[in-house]
C-alpha cells in the first residue's frame, strides 16, 4: 500500500461527543514513525487517539470503513515480552509499542502489523481473529477487544522518558491478506465441520442419557396435555425438571415450544413466565 | 531463536495417521489402551479381588432374587465385610477383603427403615464375628426418597468422587429409580449413571452392589433378573439369591449361584447355600456350604508343597492355603530360591495360565 487512510481524533476531538475523528493518509514509515514515537505527558489522552480504519465521515460511534492496520493489544505479558514478540513477528512489517501503563515487570504493549492492501469491513473480523489465533498458538495472548473495527488507540504516550521501554520495528513484509484469509476460512470451515460432527454424534454421557429421558416424558406430557390443562402440565413438568439442576433457559428450549405449538403463539409470554416461576419455586424448595 | 509466526497457513486440528491412529483424539488418547506392550503389561497385572472370584474394584455386581430369598441379608454380609477393620471374612466359601483404611462403605437402603437396617447390620457383624467399629466406616441411607436425581444423590456422587467410597450398595433397583420402580428404562439408566460415578473416580474405583427384583417363579437364568437382558449386561457379576423354605413357607437357607461372572474362576462356583441361625449362645451364626478347613499345624513351606506335588496355579495355591496374594507372592519366590519348585505353563480354561509344582531332587519336576 503505497498510502494508509486511519482516522486521527486530536485530544480535544477524542473528548468531544459525539467523537468525529479526521481521516488521514500517511506512508507507512511516516506513520509507524509517528505510532512509535513517544509523548511525554501524565495522561494518556494528552495526545488524542486513533483508529486503523478509514471511518465513513470520521465518526466513531458504529463507524465501519476500509482498514489499513491489524492492531492487537497484549496485556497478559512478562518481563521480555516485547523482545520476544519482536522476535516471532521478524518476517512481518509493522511496530511493537509499549502502552502508557508498561512496566520492565509487565511491558504492556500494542502490536501493530501492516497488511498487504487494505481489508473490507467484512474481511476485518476474519483476518483479526485469525491474527489473535495464531498469536495465540505462539503464547501471545492479545485483548479480544481489539477486534471491533473502529476501536480507538492513544497515542503513543509515556509517564517519564525513564518509563520509556522502547519501541520495536518491524522490517519484514506486509502480511499478505489474502493468503491470511485463505488460511483463516480453512480453519473456519474445519471448525464448522467439527460443530457439525459433534452435534451429530454427541456423545451422551450417562447423566444426560437420564435427563434426556426425563425431558423426552415432560415434553410428551405437556404436548397430550388437553386444554385447559396445558398451563399446569408445564408448570408441573418445569418444575419437575428443575429438581436436575436445569435453569429456566435449559427448560425453556426443552418445553417452551411444545406448549406454544398446542397453546398458541399468544401463549409464549405465559409459558415462559411460568417456567421461570416455576424453576424459582423448585429454588426456594430446595 | 523462536519460531517465526505466520498468518498465512491454517491452524488446523491433528488428524489420526496409520502410524499414530490416535492423533488429533484427545479422549480416545486419555481412555484407550493401545499396542501390545500395554495390553500384556495390563493383563499381566494381578487382579485384586475384593470378593475371591466374584468381584473387583470398579465393577457392578447384581445381587438378584425374589422379596424374602435373602439378597439383603448377603449384601449386608458383604457391607461389613468390607467394612470391618480386621481380617478378611469369609462369605459363601470366598475371602471378602476388607476395604482398604480411609475409605467408606455407601449403603442406599431403600427397602428397610433406619431402624431395620441398623439392627441388620449389628446382626451382620456378629454374624461374620466383626468388631461393629466396622460400622464407623458404613455411610447409611435407608430412606425410602433417596432415589437417583435426587440431591442426596448429587452429594453422594461427589463424596465418589473425592475417593473416599470403595463400595456403593443400593438395595434395591427398583426403588432406588427416580420415579416408576417399574420402568425399566429408568432402572437401566441407574446402571449407566452409577458406572459414570465410579468412571470420575481417578484410581482405585468402588465396587457397586445392586440388589435387583427376580421374575416370579425365577429359575436363577440372567433372563429372570426383572426379565432385563440389557441390565445384566451391564452388571460384570450377576448373583442369583433363592430361598430354600420347609413346609410352613418359612426360609430355612438361601442358595446362592452365580450365572455370570467377569473373571472364569480356576473351578467353577456352582451354587451355594447360605443360612444364618442361632447358634448355642444365642448369637447368630452364618454357615455357609463350603465347610471350614481344621487347623493344619505344619509349616506353611511343606504344607505348600504337599500342594505342590500336582500343578497348581497360584490361586489355587492361595485359597488351599488360605493366604493374601502378598504372603503367596513371597512363599513362591521363598521356594523358588530354594530351588523347591518349578514353574511351567498349562493350558486351564482354554488360557494359558502359570503352574508351580515341586521339584524332583536331582533334578527335573516331579
Amino acid at each position: 500500500m503505497d498510502e494508509l487512510a486511519i482516522t486521527f481524533l486530536t485530544p480535544e476531538r477524542f473528548r468531544a461527543r459525539p467523537q468525529v475523528g479526521l481521516v488521514i493518509r500517511q506512508d507507512w514509515h511516516s506513520l509507524a514513525r509517528g505510532l512509535s514515537w513517544p509523548h511525554v505527558a501524565s495522561r494518556k489522552d494528552a495526545y488524542g487517539a486513533w483508529c486503523p480504519a478509514a471511518l465513513e465521515g470520521g465518526v466513531v460511534k458504529g463507524g465501519r470503513g476500509p482498514v489499513s492496520l491489524l492492531v492487537a493489544d497484549v496485556d497478559d505479558c512478562s518481563e521480555g515480552a516485547i523482545e520476544r514478540e519482536a522476535e516471532a513477528l521478524r518476517n512481518y512489517a509493522g511496530v511493537i509499542v509499549p502502552t502508557f501503563s508498561a512496566t520492565r515487570a509487565r511491558p504492556k504493549n500494542r502490536i501493530v502489523l501492516l497488511p498487504s492492501r487494505a481489508l473490507a469491513p467484512d474481511e476485518f473480523p476474519i483476518a483479526w481473529s485469525k491474527m489473535a489465533r495464531t498469536l495465540a498458538a505462539a503464547g501471545i495472548t492479545v485483548d479480544k477487544g481489539c477486534k471491533n473495527i473502529n476501536r480507538l488507540y492513544y497515542a503513543c504516550v509515556v509517564r517519564s522518558p525513564d518509563a520509556w521501554l522502547g519501541a520495536r520495528v518491524l522490517t519484514g513484509e506486509p502480511i499478505d491478506v489474502d493468503a491470511m484469509l485463505a488460511a483463516a476460512r480453512a480453519e473456519l470451515a474445519e471448525q464448522e465441520e467439527e460443530r457439525r460432527t459433534r452435534e451429530r454424534e454427541r456423545p451422551i454421557a450417562s447423566t444426560d442419557r437420564y435427563i434426556a429421558a426425563a425431558i423426552a416424558r415432560a415434553r410428551e406430557s405437556v404436548a397430550t396435555a388437553p386444554e385447559g390443562g396445558r398451563h399446569e402440565a408445564l408448570v408441573r413438568e418445569a418444575y419437575s425438571l428443575a429438581r436436575f439442576g436445569l435453569g429456566a433457559s435449559d427448560i425453556e428450549s426443552a418445553l417452551l415450544d411444545t406448549f406454544v405449538a398446542r397453546a398458541g403463539e399468544a401463549r409464549r409470554r405465559e409459558g415462559i413466565r411460568a417456567i421461570r416461576d416455576s424453576v424459582a419455586a423448585r429454588g426456594t424448595a430446595a | 531463536m523462536t519460531q517465526a509466526i505466520d498468518f498465512t497457513v491454517p491452524i488446523l486440528r491433528d488428524r489420526p495417521t496409520a502410524d499414530e491412529p490416535l492423533r488429533g483424539l484427545p479422549t480416545l488418547s486419555r481412555l484407550a489402551i493401545i499396542g501390545r506392550a500395554r495390553i500384556e503389561a495390563l493383563a499381566a497385572e494381578p487382579i485384586v479381588w475384593a470378593w475371591q472370584d466374584i468381584a473387583s474394584e470398579g465393577q457392578i455386581v447384581l445381587v438378584a432374587g425374589s422379596p424374602g430369598d435373602g439378597k439383603t441379608t448377603l449384601l449386608f454380609l458383604i457391607v461389613v465385610a468390607r467394612a470391618s477393620l480386621g481380617a478378611p471374612a469369609d462369605v459363601l466359601g470366598r475371602r471378602v477383603t476388607p476395604a482398604p483404611p480411609g475409605k467408606y462403605i455407601l449403603l442406599f437402603e431403600a427397602e428397610h427403615g433406619p431402624g431395620s437396617a441398623a439392627r441388620k447390620l449389628v446382626k451382620s457383624c456378629l454374624t461374620l464375628d466383626i468388631d461393629t467399629a466396622a460400622l464407623d466406616r458404613v455411610i447409611l441411607l435407608a430412606r425410602r426418597d433417596v432415589r437417583l436425581g435426587t440431591e442426596a444423590w448429587i452429594e453422594a456422587r461427589k463424596l465418589i468422587a473425592a475417593g473416599l467410597v470403595s463400595d456403593v450398595v443400593i438395595d434395591t433397583l427398583a426403588r432406588f429409580a427416580p420415579a416408576d420402580a417399574n420402568d425399566e428404562q429408568a432402572q437401566a439408566a441407574i446402571f449407566a449413571e452409577v458406572a459414570s460415578a465410579i468412571e470420575e473416580v481417578p484410581s482405585s474405583k468402588p465396587i457397586v452392589w445392586i440388589a435387583a427384583h427376580a421374575r416370579k417363579d425365577a429359575s436363577g437364568n440372567l433372563d429372570d433378573v426383572s426379565g432385563s437382558a440389557q441390565r445384566t449386561g451391564q452388571a460384570d457379576a450377576v448373583l442369583f439369591v433363592r430361598a430354600n423354605r420347609d413346609a410352613h413357607k418359612r426360609v430355612t437357607s438361601s442358595t446362592v449361584t452365580f450365572p455370570k461372572l467377569r473373571e472364569e474362576p480356576d473351578e467353577p462356583l456352582g451354587s451355594i447355600e447360605f443360612s444364618i441361625a442361632k447358634g448355642i449362645d444365642g448369637r447368630p451364626r452364618y454357615v455357609a456350604g463350603a465347610a471350614p478347613k481344621p487347623l493344619d499345624p505344619r509349616p506353611l513351606e511343606e504344607r505348600a508343597l504337599e500342594i505342590l506335588e500336582t500343578p497348581t496355579t497360584k490361586t489355587r495355591l492361595r485359597e488351599t492355603l488360605g493366604l493374601r496374594t502378598p504372603e503367596v507372592e513371597d512363599l513362591i519366590t521363598a521356594l523358588f530360591a530354594a530351588r523347591q519348585i518349578t514353574k511351567e505353563q498349562q493350558i486351564i480354561n482354554g488360557r494359558p495360565r502359570d503352574v508351580f509344582r515341586r521339584r524332583v531332587p536331582g533334578g527335573g519336576a516331579s
